[in-house]
């Protein structure tokens, strides 16, 4: 992507040595943390509980790989965009009922540690995974709010905002990882609604301005025709194609995501191919600046993937349909002259999102040779 | 050849015999044990013998003039005991004025009545041309007396502009044969037949050579181009400016400015190195940062008409070319009661009323742009002045861009930024009356796109910034002490930016459409020789087409997502009025005593959109001459503006903003330390009010409370000294320069209004409010030292070369690495929680940067070539601007300012 260089050069007039770049993952990562569900209804669920995994990677070499990391989850009951450190400014803007809940939850935590293991190299990633083991490992949290703890954050949360104003409130976990030489936090929202804003219809209509249109009727009727929610869940990737060479418009073949082998200095196109289901529809609420009115409207999520390597170039640390026309992107593996004779092996992650909080991901393991 | 008078500059103050003199001659009296009679000069030295110095050969020829000063002893009996020189505007004038000096005689000079040494200054001033014919004992009558038939007649006009030089002398043989008159003619009766020698001199002119050759009963004539002096004041110093009245105004000569380095031959960029003026964003500079204020805080006036850029592409070039300028007023604070809308500085540029007796002009070719500029007798007294400008870095950004494309599946992207300008001016003096009519432009676009791409979605993005104005002005002068100047002016703005992909039916565009009507009126009158008043109007009419097509966040409660759809657009179009009214009144009045006291009030009724307000302005400028040399000034003024109208749109902005007000207090002296030396030092202060902040919460406003996302709530202030240490540019002067420092802090504080339900209060809402201040921080334009250092020679030959040396504070800036960093697993980034980090606690390193310019000019008798070299950062210094950081905000990296940049121009000038 030269020719980006040249608009920033000519933009800016002015350039900026080399940084790390997103894309690169070159130690301890946290590349994605997943919900399941992504959402929770809480007049469908009576007992919230979503089980949260983290994608954590780092491809360092011993000792660093050999060190233990120790993480931490921990929910955070309130709305918040700053890994829950708001927490205490959000209780206090709490009711005088809802702060022992709040607090109650927040309390909803659990730690541990993810093991390096000497031969983590030999298993499959599948069994590394499971084991917590490196390059990559799979941290995981159950939250599960009891009956009482889900009604009664539904009932701080339509006390905060309506329940999002029928669009789901947001509250989060947050995992803190340290390793040997780096600690970080991360934090995964998940969206707690009602399956069906109509139940909600006469409150809404207060804070909306107008009703939630009933059954049948449409916005002409001066309502919102917010329709009841079907439940979002986890996007899921179909397959994996190839092409060799940079061309976009080149034949892409299936892969096996557990592997394939490459040369140095080589480039291909990697394709992840979502299932058709990982596309849902879904509504959402805008306001028409001219006339301030709501409504409704519907659209189907559009999907994007974040890309990581360990080793080699990618083209794009994101692509989507919005930005890229495709998800597929360029990876160049590693100069030749840095593969070591006996060759090394390389992981390319792929992150995918839907646009309402749904995350899957998947691996591609290469083999470079000289 | 005879010299110029010679100058006696006797020394003021003396000391009795055999006291060494210090300190500007000041005496060093014996140190006295009880009080005695101070020693009074009662008789100064007179000249009796006068010697002339022999003037340097090489000098003459080149037409160099200059002096040397001497500090002469003179001794009880009028004898030259020693002579030292203390200073030379040329080295080679040096020892033939030591040489004249020790041969002096004078009478003794007395002390308490008794002759006495005593050291004195004395200045030989070499001029070559000073030519009086009556002078010559007895050649001219004797040539005059010739009744004899014209037999030679000659036309002198001045090389290039050739405009006629009246009282030229025109010698023969070496004795003075005529004299031009106001038509530069002269007429020759009795010329010698054969081949002769006509020199031909001029005040400010190098002498002219050439020989003619005549035969017996031949009237010959001859047409001679006279090269005038570089740096001739008479043809460069700004005029028709009114004598200092304001504190902290700066004007500076054309000669100055024309060939300032790092400006590329851009006078209205020399303000830059004024004390008070901050160092602009980038490299080219641009921005008009006036004393630590936001540059939306100062106004530019061309011709007393607002405008909304000065600047092509935020400072590449200015919009005005220089052939018209007439002046350039920098106002850093302070200001009278004739300006309005700005809370910090005014620009105001002037354009010349044109007096071009022939088709004159200059073009000029650089890397960057080309221009062109043409003055134009049209009869009638009417005169035409025309000018063009445009820059071609858009026809060489193809030829290197391919070097910048791996595959051909990633298509291509050309980027195209083009500036240009206009201007054309019509003029005509009658009696009384002055009709001028002005019309200007200028354009700017920028637009980056990218086609063929199989990879990335195709679009384009387009900056448009236009603006024109038509101005038509008539001055009347009411008998010898009073005029009336009325203006109006019509014009039109456009910004646009806009983003389109046919592939995502993209459309994103803010399209601002602004025409205005300005009219302005103005009544000087002079009632007495004490008194002068002046008064005006000053109305901006306006309405502003605010069209937007974007993809406004107008989606309630979404979830958090790394992608944005830009194609999810929301479309909004408001008309925003503007009627603005201002009306002002100045007195000048001089009582004596070396004192001027200027008190003004200035008066406006906001009116925009849907804020409305009254500001009152009282404005007292004090001026004191204390003593010959040494002036005490002091200023105090209210000032006020509206935010920038793109705060004031609903939904992007708050439509019930207020003025931002500032109150502006400055004191300072300034010193001639020489008759071209001078210092001008100033401390200022300035507080400023209801500015425009980011909001945090709720804001009150008019119909209640909103949220919105700008209030008033931000105040400030900036304190500082700033000094301007100049070598002004003399006639036929080989040097200028000035020094110009600005020690300064600007702080800002951000404030906001926490509101609570209370409904036992008798507030219509049932909320309390109260006020709190949230933080204060530097502001973004703190610079706490702004050393500028400007320097400019005459080399002769046509050669010229200056510098420019910036020394600057680091910018503040907010060390974002100190942060708490996080992963927002949902929209994929990491973002940094600065709490705990103080805005702007940071500073970056300092700024320091050389620019060096040198012109080589060729004078011909009808045209003038120059050529010249303008080098930005010489030596290449990586100054920082920013600092940028990785996804992690872990690794840290400077943003640089420009680089090493030459510039290579040539411009004629006929």
């Amino acid at each position: 992507m030269r020719r980006y260089t040249l608009m920033a050069l000519l933009a800016a007039a002015a350039c900026s040595d080399g940084l790390d770049e997103v894309e690169d993952v070159r130690d301890l990562r946290v590349l994605a943390l997943r919900a399941d569900p992504p959402e929770v209804f809480v007049d469908q669920d009576p007992q919230a509980i979503v089980t949260f995994s983290a994608l954590v990677v780092d491809p360092r070499q011993a000792p660093l790989a050999t060190t233990p990391i120790d993480y931490a989850f921990q929910f955070c009951p309130v709305e918040s965009n700053e890994g829950c450190l708001d927490y205490d400014k959000r209780r206090a803007e709490a009711s005088e009922e809802s702060r022992p809940l709040l607090d109650g939850l927040r309390g909803l935590a659990e730690d541990g540690i993810a093991n390096s293991e000497a031969e983590a190299r030999s298993l499959t990633p599948a069994e590394a995974s499971e084991r917590g083991a490196w390059p990559y490992a799979i941290l995981p949290f159950t939250l599960a709010l009891t009956p009482t703890e889900t009604q009664n954050l539904a009932i701080y949360f339509f006390e905060t905002n309506r329940i999002g104003l029928g669009m789901g409130s947001l509250p989060s976990v947050s995992l803190a990882v340290s390793g040997a030489d780096d600690a970080f936090t991360a934090e995964k929202r998940f969206v707690f609604n009602v399956a069906n804003p109509g139940a909600a219809a006469a409150q809404l209509g207060v804070d909306f301005g107008y009703p939630v249109c009933e059954s049948g009727e449409d916005e002409s009727a001066g309502c919102v025709a917010l329709r009841p929610r079907v439940r979002n869940s986890n996007p899921s990737f179909d397959r994996i194609q190839v092409s060799l060479g940079a061309l976009a418009n080149g034949e892409f073949a299936d892969v096996q995501s557990t592997g394939f082998t490459m040369r140095g200095s080589s480039v291909i196109r990697i394709l992840p191919v979502m299932t058709g289901d990982s596309y849902e529809p879904f509504q959402e609420l805008v306001t028409n600046p001219s006339t301030g009115r709501i409504s409704a409207r519907d659209l189907t999520e559009v999907i994007s993937v974040s890309w990581f390597a360990t080793a080699g170039d990618l083209q794009d640390p994101l692509t989507t349909p919005l930005y890229t026309k495709s998800l597929d992107t360029e990876y160049r593996s590693p100069p030749i002259d840095a593969v070591p004779p006996e060759g090394m092996m390389v992981s390319v992650f792929m992150v995918a999102r839907d646009q309402r909080g749904g995350v899957a991901w998947q691996n591609l393991e290469i083999f470079v040779t000289k | 050849m005879k010299y110029g008078a010679a100058i006696l500059a006797v020394s003021l103050w003396c000391t009795s015999a055999g006291a060494q003199v210090e300190e500007q001659n000041i005496p060093r009296a014996p140190k006295p044990a009880a009080p005695r009679k101070q020693p009074q000069l009662t008789k100064p030295p007179e000249l009796v013998d006068y010697v002339s110095p022999e003037y340097p050969p090489e000098l003459f020829a080149e037409g160099i003039a200059g002096e040397a000063v001497l500090l002469i002893d003179v001794g009880a009996d009028g004898k030259v005991a020693n002579a030292t020189v203390s200073r030379v505007s040329h080295p080679a004038f040096a020892e033939p004025a030591l040489v004249a000096g020790r041969k002096l005689t004078f009478t003794p000079a007395e002390i308490d009545g008794t002759p006495a040494p005593i050291r004195i200054e004395y200045r030989f001033v070499f001029e070559p041309v000073v030519i009086e014919p009556d002078a010559i004992v007895g050649a001219p009558s004797e040539i005059r007396a010739d009744q004899s038939p014209v037999n030679y007649r000659g036309l002198v006009r001045q090389a290039v502009a050739r405009k006629p030089i009246e009282g030229a002398t025109v010698m023969i043989g070496g004795r003075p044969v005529a004299v031009t008159n106001d038509q530069g003619v002269f007429e020759v009766r009795g010329a010698p037949t054969g081949k002769f020698e006509v020199r031909i001199s001029a005040q400010n002119y190098k002498v002219y050579w050439v020989d003619e050759e005549r035969a017996d009963n031949e009237l010959i004539e001859g047409k001679y181009y006279l090269l005038p002096l570089e740096n001739n004041p008479y043809e460069t110093v700004v005029t028709t400016r009114a004598p200092k009245r304001e504190v902290s105004k700066v004007e500076l000569k054309r000669g100055e400015v024309e060939k300032s380095p790092g400006t590329f031959g851009d006078p209205l960029r020399v303000i830059e190195n004024l004390p008070g003026m901050g160092r602009a964003f980038g490299g080219f500079g641009g921005q008009l940062i006036v004393r630590g204020a936001n540059p939306e805080d100062t106004r530019v006036y061309v011709d007393g008409i607002e405008v909304p850029f000065l600047y092509h592409f935020g400072g590449l070039t200015s919009i005005i070319q220089a052939q018209f300028l007439d002046h350039i007023d920098f106002y850093p604070g302070g200001f009278g009661a004739k300006y309005g809308r700005s809370t910090a500085g005014i620009v105001d540029v002037g354009t010349r009323l044109l007096d071009c007796d022939g088709f004159h002009g200059r073009g000029k070719v650089d890397l960057i742009d080309s221009a062109y500029y043409s003055c134009h007798p049209l009869g009638g007294g009417w005169t035409l002045g025309v000018a063009a400008r445009r820059s071609y870095i858009d026809l060489f950004i193809p030829l290197i861009q391919d070097a910048f494309t791996d595959s051909a599946d990633e298509g291509s992207a050309t980027i195209s930024p083009r500036y240009l300008d206009y201007q054309l001016k019509a003029s005509k003096v009658l009696g009384r009356n002055t009709f001028e009519i002005f019309m200007f432009g200028s354009a700017d676009d920028l637009s980056f796109s990218q086609s063929g791409s199989l990879e990335d979605v195709n679009f384009s993005f387009g900056l448009d910034q236009y603006f024109n104005r038509t101005m038509f002005r008539h001055r009347y002068k009411l008998g010898e002490t009073a005029s009336l100047t009325s203006q109006v002016t019509g014009g039109f703005t456009r910004l646009q930016f806009s983003g389109e992909s046919e592939e995502l039916d993209l459309e994103n565009r803010l399209k601002v459409d602004y025409p205005t009507f300005e009219w302005r009126e103005q009544l000087d009158v002079k009632l007495s020789e004490q008194v002068s008043l002046s008064a005006g109007l000053d109305h901006l009419f306006g309405s502003a087409k605010v069209f937007l097509n974007a993809p406004l966040d107008n989606r309630i409660r979404t979830y958090p997502s790394p992608v944005f759809d830009f194609a999810d657009t929301s479309r909004l179009e408001t008309r925003l009025g503007n009627y603005s009214q201002g009306y002002w009144a100045e007195a000048q009045i001089t009582p004596g005593a070396g004192l001027k006291i200027i008190p003004g009030f200035r008066f406006e009724r906001i009116d925009f959109y849907r804020s409305q307000g009254y500001e009152y302005m009282p404005r007292l400028n004090v001026r004191w001459q204390a003593l010959e040399g040494t002036s005490f000034k002091a200023a105090f003024g209210l000032y006020a503006k509206l935010p920038e109208p793109r705060y004031f749109t609903q939904t992007i902005g708050n439509p019930f903003l207020k003025t931002e007000r500032s109150t502006q207090y400055v004191a300072g002296v300034e010193q001639k330390i020489t008759e071209l030396i001078n210092v001008d030092v100033q401390g200022f202060y300035t507080l400023r009010s209801r500015l425009r902040q980011d909001a945090s919460g709720l804001v009150e406003t008019e119909e209640g409370v909103q949220s919105l996302i700008f209030d008033n709530g931000g105040r400030g202030h900036t304190i500082g000294l700033q000094l301007l240490l100049r070598h002004e540019l003399e006639p036929g002067g080989r040097f200028f320069g000035w020094v110009s420092y600005t020690l300064s802090r600007s702080v800002v504080t951000d404030s906001s209004i926490d509101f609570f339900e209370d409904n036992d209060t008798a507030t219509d809402d049932g909320l309390l409010r109260e006020r709190r201040d949230t933080f204060t921080y530097l502001s973004d334009f703190d610079q706490t030292h702004i050393l500028t250092v400007v320097g400019q020679w005459v080399l002769g030959k046509g050669w010229e070369v200056g510098f420019r040396f910036r020394l600057t504070s680091g910018n503040p800036y907010t060390p974002l690495n100190r942060g708490r960093v996080g992963f927002d697993a949902d929209r994929d980034v990491y973002y940094v929680n600065i709490d705990g980090v103080g805005r702007n606690s940071g500073r970056l390193p300092i700024f320091h940067q050389l620019d060096v310019r040198v012109d080589r000019t060729w004078t011909y008798s009808l045209v003038k070539i120059g050529l010249y070299l303008d080098i930005l950062n010489v030596y290449n210094h990586r100054n920082t601007e920013q600092y940028s950081y990785d996804y992690r905000y872990r690794g840290v990296a400077p943003l640089r300012t420009i680089p090493f940049f030459p510039n290579l121009g040539v411009q004629v000038n006929w």
